[in-house]
């Protein structure tokens, strides 16, 4: 039964131990360096990672120990569970500590006890009638509590700034556990819709998703529906904005939220996030007959290629046919206030393919179309008629969220508690001497910033004498 | 940049240096009146400073962020306002200014050579909480350069072997070393509450802009490094009794670190904060 009680005691010095943190937070630093110096997966796309793998060999093996993801890797939530369980029974034990402190802060010292403090002073007092009332009087101007038991005094200022250490490392506790469960029971998806389309929540609807092993599916029946979309929002204030789309949340018929996301501007509804992310352009297609009657067509999705144009490959329905097309969106070139451009006479280079064989390849402008062949006994065409809009949406469910921010706005009232309110004690005690004359021993001490103190107490015993020279002069 | 901005400019960093020179001709030539010199002169050129940030600010229509001539001045001018405050707050302080103020000149002379072009401000970084991760990171700095001169002052005053006996009688009539390291301690301290807000508003930001607090980006990284190394300083201070020599040199150590993380990261590093460092 001992040896156990010795185990359970070693483990909790062992985990409680202020080394231990040190060691772990220079970890957590050298991970975090390897984290800035190893090309990281998340930094970095996908094709760009094989490249720089296929130039750095030692990135491949970097790679298969997990340090192109090593904020991610096993090792670095090794060193943070064992710094969260460091913190933890470091926050327990200082937080008994502090409770004690305060407990037991509120008792009285005698003259032999007071003598022993490093700050410590006599003043005497001819007159004994009021030297009671001026020691509290210039310990209250101080801003002391003071208290008095007979001819005892204790003052204490700052009191609660005991509770700033352990309220930061609760803190510290709070925020990463927090990151830990917001990341475990985290859901990100991302919507891609055209000016007028609208997407349910379910998962087939998402182009991406991404789920942490804690999440719950719990689908609300909600609807999302982008009304409009603008590259160059401009707020209430004139304010450019950026990109912005008009969502509206839809739940069984009925809009429930509208409003407009943009960059620092989101969505939130019943749990859920929404954030503008990319955009890009939705041109139509249409595949028509001689008379002009439309047998197929839709708005298709057109990708960035981070030179001003969007490229876009979609099968051309009933014709066996692939379009490759790249959209020219300004080719008369329209530049707003802010040298931000907006689209002007689009113009499409489109690209037919039968299998591998090009058999159409020209430019065509909005409204415009080329015959194609002939399906049945109509001649075809197939044209450009419309250009909308795409964006994509995050839909992001973090519980942890709450939690982290709140814990950061604490941890930071806490620090301001842990270095701006040290506490500071103050004793006094009334000796009454063999000539009839009154001594005060004074003493005092403070948890931090010793010299301050040292020169605030020095200012009172001058004041206690600076009184004591006022009562002899009288 | 206008002729008057660069004129301002030109002759703000013109007394920084001024009043770096008295500070090192008054420890040099040990005349203390003359560190009071180096303060006016700082407090002279703080003046013309704050007028070439303000035309810069009018003509931008944005605070001084976004181009690294932009945030070395404007480090520079929060260090500067924040060093006058403190020294007529509390007298003693004003011996940093021989580590300060040759760095301010520094950075302003770095800030100069640097591209002077206005920058258009993005959508994204139109928040409020942009405003306050780039104010709280020049509050920082400012702190922590103050304290990390205190602690330089603490270190000659410690060593062993003094250059002359006028030298120890002429840094005897500077604050005790306790005083030194109890201040450094204080404007650390400061430092980093500053620090951590910073480091919480940019994640707030982060969070409104791309929906994410945290991403791993090497900026991102490095303000938290510089944050575990000043908690490891207060750390010890609190908890194991450091003071003195070992906090002071521990200091040095975190400056570099934390200049990476304001300055070097974005040049070294392709990430968020890259673009804008022209």
């Amino acid at each position: 039964m001992d040896d156990i009680k010795q185990l359970i005691k070693n483990v909790s010095l062992f985990f409680r131990s202020r080394k231990l943190a040190i060691v772990l937070i220079i970890l957590i630093i050298a991970v975090t360096i390897l984290g800035t110096i190893i090309p990281q997966e998340h930094i970095y796309t996908h094709r760009h990672m094989e490249e720089m793998k296929e130039q750095n060999q030692y990135l491949i093996y970097m790679d298969m120990i997990g340090f192109t993801e090593i904020y991610t890797s096993w090792l670095f939530f090794g060193i943070m569970f064992l710094f969260l369980i460091n913190t933890s029974f470091c926050t327990f034990n200082m937080s008994r500590n502090a409770i004690r402190k305060l407990q037991s802060s509120g008792k009285f010292r005698g003259k032999d006890s007071i003598i022993k403090l490093q700050n410590n002073a006599s003043v005497s007092f001819n007159n004994n009638d009021s030297a009671n009332e001026k020691v509290i009087h210039i310990l209250r101007k101080k801003r002391y509590n003071v208290k008095q038991d007979g001819s005892k005094i204790f003052a204490v200022k700052n009191r609660f700034g005991v509770l700033g250490t352990p309220l930061f490392h609760l803190c510290i506790f709070l925020v990463i556990s927090s990151i830990a469960y917001g990341g475990m029971s985290r859901m990100e998806g991302k919507l891609q819709l055209a000016e007028g389309q609208s997407l349910t929540e379910q998962h087939q609807d998402y182009f991406y998703v991404s789920e942490g092993p804690l999440f719950k599916e719990q689908h609300k029946n909600l609807v999302f529906r982008l009304e409009k979309f603008d590259p160059y929002f401009k707020d209430d204030k004139g304010t450019y904005r950026g990109a912005a789309s008009k969502i509206a949340i839809v739940k069984d018929g009925l809009v429930v939220k509208r409003d407009v996301v943009h960059s620092n501007h989101l969505i939130v509804y019943d749990g859920i996030t929404i954030f503008q992310n990319e955009f890009g352009f939705s041109p139509l297609f249409l595949l028509k007959n001689e008379s002009g009657g439309v047998i197929s067509g839709s708005y298709v999705y057109a990708e960035d290629d981070e030179s001003g144009r969007y490229l876009s490959v979609f099968p051309v329905a009933e014709t066996g046919l692939t379009a490759q097309v790249t959209l020219y969106p300004n080719t008369s070139r329209v530049i707003l206030e802010g040298g931000y451009d907006i689209p002007k006479d689009p113009m499409v280079y489109l690209e037919l393919f039968n299998g591998q064989e090009l058999v159409f390849d020209g430019v065509l402008g909005m409204n415009q179309m080329v015959a194609i062949g002939d399906i049945g006994s109509e001649t075809v065409t197939f044209g450009f008629y419309d250009l909308k809009y795409w964006s994509i949406i995050s839909i992001v469910n973090d519980k942890g969220i709450p939690y982290i921010f709140g814990g950061f706005y604490l941890s930071l009232f806490s620090i301001f508690v842990m270095f701006f309110f040290s506490p500071s004690q103050v004793w006094a005690s009334l000796e009454q001497e063999d000539n009839g004359s009154t001594v005060i021993y004074i003493g005092g001490r403070s948890d931090r910033y010793k010299s301050s103190f040292k020169d605030e107490f020095n200012i009172i015993i001058t004041q206690l004498e600076g009184e004591e020279m006022k009562n002899g002069s009288a | 940049m206008g002729q008057l901005e660069w004129v301002l400019y030109l002759t703000a960093s013109s007394l920084y240096a001024i009043s770096a020179v008295w500070y090192i001709l008054s420890v040099a030539f040990k005349k203390e009146k003359w560190l009071r010199h180096g303060a006016i002169s700082a407090a002279l050129g703080i003046l013309p400073h704050s007028l070439a940030l303000y035309i810069r600010w009018v003509e931008s229509g944005h605070g001084p962020y976004m181009t690294m001539h932009e945030v070395f001045s404007s480090y520079a001018w929060v260090s500067v306002a924040v060093f006058l405050l403190a020294i007529v707050k509390i007298k003693k302080v004003r011996i940093a200014g021989l580590v300060v103020m040759p760095i301010i000149f520094i950075m302003m002379g770095i800030g100069a050579t640097l591209s002077t072009e206005i920058m258009e401000i993005p959508p994204s970084l139109s928040s409020f909480w942009l405003i306050a991760h780039v104010g709280f990171a020049k509050l920082t700095f400012g702190s922590i350069l103050i304290g990390t001169g205190l602690a330089v002052i603490y270190l000659l005053k410690e060593r062993k072997k003094p250059g002359s006996e006028s030298m120890v009688q002429f840094l005897n009539r500077f604050p005790e070393k306790n005083i030194l390291d109890e201040l450094s301690y204080q404007f650390v301290t400061a430092g980093f509450l500053f620090l951590s807000v910073m480091i919480a508003a940019g994640a707030i930001w982060a969070y409104q802009t791309w929906g994410r607090y945290w991403a791993w980006d090497p900026i991102e990284s490095w303000s938290l490094i510089a944050w575990l190394v000043y908690g490891i300083y207060l750390h010890q201070r609190l908890n194991a009794g450091w003071k003195g020599k070992k906090t002071a040199w521990l200091l040095v150590f975190a400056i570099f670190v934390l200049v990476f993380s304001l300055f070097g990261t974005g040049i070294v590093y392709e990430g968020l904060h890259t673009a804008y460092m022209v």
